[in-house]
């Protein structure tokens, strides 16, 4: 297992697109900053560290979703992952080791991403006005939390459907239509104007995606206690692990 | 490349996830139109015209994930290379792709307004002009997404491609929108109105806005100026794609 874990780990970090991920990361941010910048010229202002600190969150379902696609199904296109089971690996091994390597790449982006925008905030913004440390640390714990259950999430579809077609596209649809949908639900949830008019099971679903679905903790700052951030991320990972090994150990490879 | 045409076509109609495609456009067009499954707020007061206006974003979605798909199920299948080594240029591959991936939204398109009149969408006049100029600006959508297809073989880096694109059209919009309202103004404003209609989601946004929610249209540079950004998005997208690609060696 360890074996497997560290070849894992190995091939990752010294994958091309492990690296281009991290750059979309800088890139982005930077991005992000200079048209705030020029944003903020025009209307004559001055830029508060809030308006750029938080460019990864909003990009971090797809950054992660893609980069994990990517760096997974390669074992399957190059034929890794069956060259391991014939090498004598278990299959559970195999799934567990990629599993950890989609969590280790999401701790990656978000802790290179923490400190990008850190520096962005620090150097080029007059710095956090409504927001207090502890928020902000709370804010990025959740984030990588959230991309570390979403990485599981990736990458465990892509070990279920890999080599199937289907594979490519579900994880970075999911992300996509999560990122909407979480967006509207915001909307409905917190309006900006009067009150929140959703009643029953309507409001039952829009409460309970906001809560624990952790692709919306991505969307907008913490507003609930940590305790359920932490039931959101688990129940995803422990979910996608348990179906995942399931299919995976009864799946016919390609 | 009437032949080519005719070969694409066939297997595009055939094609199962064009099938599901058509029918869940016809399911969900339907039971939004007429608002089988309760919706209250601003999807009732929209009425029937604008919710079957609303769904059909979804065309939008689900060309992002068909035409990557099913282009390059062509390359990895050998299906291109059987037509290189048939005679044809890879131009005319292209072109007959394009025109296959048209006609099988065209075909979507059908689907999509049959179940609309069905769900109760009668108001023809109001539902006219939008759509069709939503169409048009997805045809420039669909040759974005050709253009990624047929340049990169390889499946995933053309489907995260294709997402980014996606991904980028819809913040590109929601920030747009931000920009056009409270920062850009006077010539600026009208480049940025420009170049918001170039993506169909933005293009979707402008009538949805009109039709749904409020009949100011900050967005909306006219409907001559629509069509020819589509149009001009679309032939732009042939241009890259189709620029040398007789003298690419394929694998």
């Amino acid at each position: 297992m360890f074996r497997n874990l560290y070849a894992d780990t190995r091939s990752i970090l010294s994958s091309r697109i492990f690296g281009l991920a991290m750059l979309a990361v800088f890139a982005g941010q930077t991005f992000d900053f200079v048209i705030t910048k020029v944003i903020y010229l025009v209307i004559d202002a001055s830029i508060s560290a809030e308006s750029i600190a938080y460019f990864y969150p909003s990009a971090a379902g797809f950054i992660v979703t893609a980069a994990t696609l990517f760096i997974t199904d390669r074992e399957f296109s190059n034929g890794c992952i069956r060259n391991k089971i014939i090498s004598g690996v278990k299959r559970s091994d195999a799934f567990l080791s990629a599993v950890c390597g989609g969590m280790l790449q999401a701790v990656m982006y978000t802790l290179f991403a923490c400190v990008v925008s850190i520096f962005f905030s620090s150097f080029f913004t007059l710095g956090f006005m409504a927001e207090s440390i502890s928020e902000i640390a709370d804010r990025w714990l959740v984030t990588t939390m959230a991309c570390v259950a979403i990485g599981v999430f990736s990458t465990s579809i892509v070990m279920m459907l890999g080599g199937n077609k289907i594979s490519y596209v579900v994880g970075l649809f999911l992300a996509f239509a999560m990122k909407v949908w979480d967006n509207r639900i915001l909307g409905k949830l917190y309006p900006e104007k009067g009150h929140c008019t959703l009643t029953g099971m309507n409001l039952a679903v829009c409460r309970f995606i906001d809560r624990y679905v952790p692709y919306s903790y991505l969307v907008a700052r913490p507003h609930y206690d940590m305790g359920s951030y932490i039931i959101g991320c688990s129940a995803m990972v422990i979910f996608s692990v348990v179906i995942g090994l399931v299919v995976f150990n009864k799946r016919e490879l390609k | 490349m009437i032949n080519l045409y005719k070969a694409d076509m066939r297997r595009i109609k055939s094609n199962p996830i064009f099938i599901i495609g058509c029918i869940i456009a016809f399911l969900v067009t339907f039971v939004f139109t007429k608002n089988l499954i309760g919706l209250t707020g601003s999807f009732e007061m929209m009425g029937t015209e604008g919710r079957m206006y609303f769904v059909s974003i979804a065309i939008m979605a689900f060309f992002t994930i068909f035409v990557p798909l099913y282009t390059n199920m062509e390359f990895r299948y050998g299906v291109i290379r059987n037509k290189l080594v048939a005679g044809y240029s890879q131009k005319e591959v292209y072109l007959s792709h394009l025109l296959g991936h048209f006609t099988a939204l065209a075909i979507m398109t059908a689907v999509y307004i049959v179940a609309g009149i069905l769900g109760g969408a009668r108001d023809f006049g109001k539902l006219f002009g939008p759509c069709v100029i939503y169409i048009i600006s997805i045809c420039g959508y669909i040759a974005v997404m050709m253009l990624i297809s047929f340049r990169i073989t390889k499946m995933v880096i053309v489907s995260i491609f294709a997402f980014l694109v996606l991904n980028f059209n819809y913040s590109a919009i929601m920030f747009g929108n931000f920009l056009i309202s409270f920062v850009l103004k006077g010539i600026a404003n009208k480049i940025g109105i420009w170049i918001y209609n170039m993506s169909p989601f933005g293009q979707w946004m402008v009538w949805f806005y009109k039709m749904a929610i409020s009949p100011e249209d900050f967005t909306n540079p006219g409907v001559p100026a629509q069509i020819l950004i589509s149009v001009g998005t679309t032939l732009i997208m042939m241009f890259l794609a189709t620029a040398g690609i007789n003298k690419r060696n394929l694998k």
